[in-house]
Formats: structure tokens, sequence, C-alpha cells
């Protein structure tokens, strides 16, 4: 294979891993041909170490920009960059709604009507951002939290924060009229959980057994 | 992700035998002294007719040797050699035993047919 593209290959892996078997690597794939498989290979390889590191004896020395940030400011990293991806995943989503009610309901006083052809991938799109992106957005901070090895409270108080948004956002739509234009827009309602118990139960669920993988590769 | 690519196979059979566990692979390799990437990729090739892919091949490197059953010798220029370690030995023998009972008994009852 030739030595440039070895190089970016093995620039995919995370910083410590790359540290220690970059070169190796990098020796071993410029030895062989290259083929498409192989890149393929490493590509895969090199995702599933940044989602599922290789833990135990040196791999634990150091610490990445997430342990670190996870350290300085972990209300940041766990509370409140999770809401401000919800909400941008939200607000995407109404995005979707009032254009998709404006290009393909221009007559409807609703935009939650039954809708035919192309219409159903464009609104798909937008409910599939807004149903998916907190638990989305609970794996990530589970995810994180196992990677950073931080006190659970810190996830587990993200975690709820995220389900309830969720259970409290509501869409709202409202019909144009000669004054004034359609709008949607979204309000949280306190009293309102909906799937929050649901959706807080998956993300714990997920937490818990990342937590468990974590322990065993450490034992092993 | 791992990824195995069968050499030689021509009807299928072959492909369908072929066994593929990456840390079990490169634990076997080494059972036989130091090796290279290079070369225990090769011999896993001899060894079960799997070519492990390069990524495949090094994301068990890496587990195997913090997991202490294999350790890293003195560099050979770009090139690392691996030896097996007395704890990974004991897991190899352990997992081949499991193996060969599991697959004593398969054939017992695939001769019973």
């Amino acid at each position: 294979m030739n030595r440039g593209l070895a190089r970016a290959l093995v620039r995919l892996y995370p910083r410590r891993w790359r540290e220690r078997y970059g070169a190796e690597l990098a020796a071993l794939l410029e030895d062989r041909p290259g083929g498409v498989g192989a890149v393929f290979d490493v590509l895969g390889s090199a995702l599933g170490e940044r989602a599922f590191p290789t833990l135990g004896g040196e791999m634990l020395g150091g610490n990445s920009r997430l342990e670190n940030w996870s350290v300085r400011a972990p209300w940041a990293v766990f509370w409140f960059a999770p809401l401000l991806m919800l909400a941008a995943a939200y607000f995407v989503a109404l995005m979707i709604l009032w254009s998709g009610w404006r290009i393909f309901l221009p007559g409807s006083r609703t935009p939650f009507v039954p809708i035919h052809g192309w219409a159903i991938a464009y609104f798909g799109v937008g409910r599939v951002l807004y149903f998916f992106a907190p638990m989305l957005v609970g794996f990530v901070v589970a995810w994180s939290a196992t990677r950073a090895r931080v006190r659970p409270m810190w996830p587990l108080l993200g975690m709820a924060l995220i389900a309830w948004a969720d259970g409290m956002a509501q869409v709202h739509t409202r019909w144009p009229t000669a004054g004034a234009s359609g709008r949607v827009w979204m309000t949280l309602e306190l009293g309102h959980l909906g799937y929050a118990p649901e959706l807080l139960a998956i993300s714990l669920l997920l937490y818990l057994l990342l937590r468990v993988r974590q322990k065993r590769a450490q034992t092993a | 992700m791992r990824s195995t690519r069968h050499v030689g196979d021509k009807d299928g059979i072959a492909e369908a035998g072929h066994y593929s566990d990456p840390p079990l692979l490169v634990l076997a390799s080494l059972a036989d002294g130091p090796k290279h990437g290079h070369a225990m990729s090769e011999d896993i090739v001899a060894l079960s007719g799997a070519r492990l892919g390069p990524g495949t091949l090094y994301g068990a490197i890496a587990r195997l040797e913090q997991q202490g059953w294999i350790k890293p010798l003195e560099p050979e220029e770009r090139r690392q050699p691996y030896k097996i370690t007395a704890a990974g030995l004991r897991v190899l023998r352990a997992r081949l035993a499991t193996l060969h009972q599991f697959s004593k008994a398969g054939l017992k009852r695939l001769e019973a047919l």
C-alpha cells in the first residue's frame, strides 16, 4: 500500500492507540498490497477503536480531550452540551415541519394531516429527528461518560434532563391568517412527562451495559 | 469490527469451515515463537485459511497486549515482534481444549447420522 494512504489510515485511530501501535500498523500496511478490503478493514477498526477503545495496560495512561473536559467542566459536557444538541435537533425538526407545510400543504390549516408521495419522506426526516434525537443524545451522554470514567451522578442527571426536556416539549402550529403567516413553535410544559420515563430507562440501560463491559475489560 | 478473507476457497465449503476468532488466531500463531504483524498474518493464513485484515489483526494484538496475554519484544526496524506470555498460553490451552471437546462432540453426532 502506498505510504501516504497508510499514514492517512493510521491517523484515523485515537491518539493514544496511534502512539503505541501506529508505526507498526503503518509498516504492515506498506508491506501488504493495498486493496479496498484492507482500507475498509482499517476504517472499521479505527471507528471501533474510537467507539470502544482498548482499555487496560498502557491505554489507561494520559488523558483524552473528552476526559480533560469532563474533569474541568462536567456540567458542560453532560448537561449543557446534550441540551444544546437536543435543542439543535428540535430546531431542525421544526424547520422541516414548517417548510414542509409551506411546500406540500399550502392550503391546509395544519401540517398534521394525511400526506402522500414525497411529503412522506420530507416530513419523515423531521419526525425521525424529533422522536429519535433525545434517544441518540442520551446514548451520546452514556457513551461519553463511560469513556471519560466520570462519577455516575453527572451522566445520570444529564440523561434525566434530556428525558425530562423530551417529555415537556410540545409542538404547536398556527393557521396562517390574512394578518399573520402560519407559525410552528415549541413550548416546554412542566407537568407533561410524555415518553420521558421510557427514554430515561433506555439510556440508563445502555449506560449500565457500557459500564459492565468496561469493568470486564479492565479486570480481564 | 473484524474482517477475515478466506484464501483459496473454491467450492464454498472451505469458507464455511474456516475459523475466524482473531485473538485466538493471534495467540495460536505466537504459540510456536515470536512474530511481527506481517509474519503473524501469513502464519494465520497457513494455520486457518483465513487472512485477517490489517485493522482486525492490530485490533486483536492491541487487546491481547493490554490483557497481558502477549508482550512486545525489541523492535526490528519498523516491525514489532510479539511473544505469547505464560497467561496467554494458559488462555490458549483452555480455549483450544474447549474447542476440541466441542468439535469431538459435534463430529460424534455427525458420525451417528
